[in-house]
């Protein structure tokens, strides 16, 4: 089981909900075999980690692959720089040039070069750690490099690794990026199902409005979480009912929750209201992904 | 000597784009003819990234001398450019295609 916690909006609470999901399911899940798994895949600002201690399990440096042009081997006959669709080539009559930043590693002009002169090259663009947090609950987190300009690559190869090493027996929780463009889009691919978290505020509604139509777009089945429940306006949930989107939780705007959020700490053991809404999202997501709770 | 120009339209009284890589076109001028030719730079400038690359990539391949834009350079184009040897013109202001190659021919 994998489910993905996203938002149009940043700010709505994603990891506030992935890490009390995880925490509640690891407690629940004691001494049955099962076990939880969670991951930051917001590469760019990855967060939960502020929320949790544990051992560390591994830590790996992670590349993507960029041509590299061999002067000696090029012929100088431009298909490279005609075939890339990023822009990441020029050729300047007598050299070409590469723009790593650019690159999407298609491999179209190293596979198409007649000479073999673009052969691909590893950058570095991040790190993968990964911590045993207690006996039935692991968490990774990627961090992408200072200056690397796409997020997409590096979420990429977290979801595969995720797919390589954890099975069935994982229940697993993706702390999405925020937003609606490629990097959530990659984030989500294999998740069962795509839980939007959002606020009750003009902001929170028209953003979750973008984050519906890109799941739609997505095929996935989804499903949405009203954070900070209490503020704004009803927008939200009577949308919610007319286009029959399932709520399957209403965390509340508690004062003592802002409170633990600001000084990092989980609120699953402090705040039973905050513990019965996340069992209540916990069952919402084995309703909608037909699993026994 | 060839100068190529960023320019909103063809022709020589069109206005230096301050655009580079996102310009309508680029208008070529040899000064061995006296001619002027217009590069449409129409279907590149959609692109998301690297226009200035591709800008700058026609700059050399028409192996300009000099290349003129009304605003900056972006920093790939800046590079590309460098490397062609050509030398470059920025913030030659909200002046006219004529008015550019009057004023920097000679430098």
């Amino acid at each position: 089981m994998q489910i993905a916690i996203a938002s149009g909006k940043g700010g709505t609470g994603k990891t506030t909900l992935a890490v009390n999901l995880a925490m509640l399911l690891s407690e629940k899940f004691a001494g049955t075999g099962q076990k939880v798994l969670l991951t930051d895949m917001d590469v760019e600002e990855p967060n939960s980690g502020l929320f949790l201690n544990g051992e560390l399990i591994d830590e790996e440096v992670k590349y993507r692959l960029v041509p590299e042009w061999i002067e000696d081997k090029c012929t100088l006959c431009k298909r490279c720089a005609n075939i890339c669709e990023y822009n990441a080539l020029a050729f300047l009559g007598i050299s070409v040039m590469i723009f790593p930043e650019l690159c999407h590693s298609c491999y179209a002009c190293s596979d198409l070069c007649p000479e073999d002169a673009l052969p691909m090259v590893k950058h570095r663009m991040g790190m993968t750690k990964r911590y045993r947090l207690n006996a039935n609950l692991h968490f990774m987190e990627s961090r992408i490099d200072i200056g690397v300009e796409q997020a997409t690559p590096l979420i990429e190869q977290t979801r595969k690794f995720i797919t390589e090493n954890y099975d069935k027996s994982w229940f697993t929780i993706l702390d999405a990026p925020p937003g609606t463009s490629c990097p959530v889009m990659e984030a989500v691919k294999d998740a069962d199902l795509v839980v939007l978290i959002t606020e009750p505020t003009p902001f929170g509604f028209h953003d979750l409005k973008l984050a519906i139509d890109t799941m739609k777009e997505l095929k996935k089945k989804y499903a949405v979480v009203i954070n900070k429940y209490g503020i704004g306006n009803d927008n939200v949930l009577s949308y919610c009912q007319n286009e029959k989107i399932p709520v399957i939780g209403k965390i509340p705007h508690l004062m003592e929750a802002a409170k633990l959020y600001s000084k990092g700490k989980i609120m699953i053991d402090k705040l039973p209201e905050i513990k019965k809404e996340m069992e209540k999202i916990y069952s919402g997501i084995c309703k909608l992904t037909e699993e026994k709770a | 000597m060839k100068i190529l120009i960023a320019a909103k339209r063809e022709g020589w009284d069109a206005p230096v784009s301050d655009r580079f890589g996102r310009a309508a076109g680029f208008s070529l001028y040899d000064d061995a003819t006296g001619n002027l030719s217009w590069h449409s730079n129409e279907e590149n400038k959609q692109a998301e990234h690297g226009v200035g690359i591709q800008a700058s990539q026609l700059a050399a391949t028409l192996n300009a001398d000099m290349v003129i834009t009304g605003g900056n350079f972006g920093p790939k184009a800046g590079e590309v450019l460098q490397k062609t040897g050509a030398k470059l013109i920025d913030y030659a202001g909200d002046i006219s295609v004529k008015q550019a190659v009057e004023k920097y021919k000679d430098r």
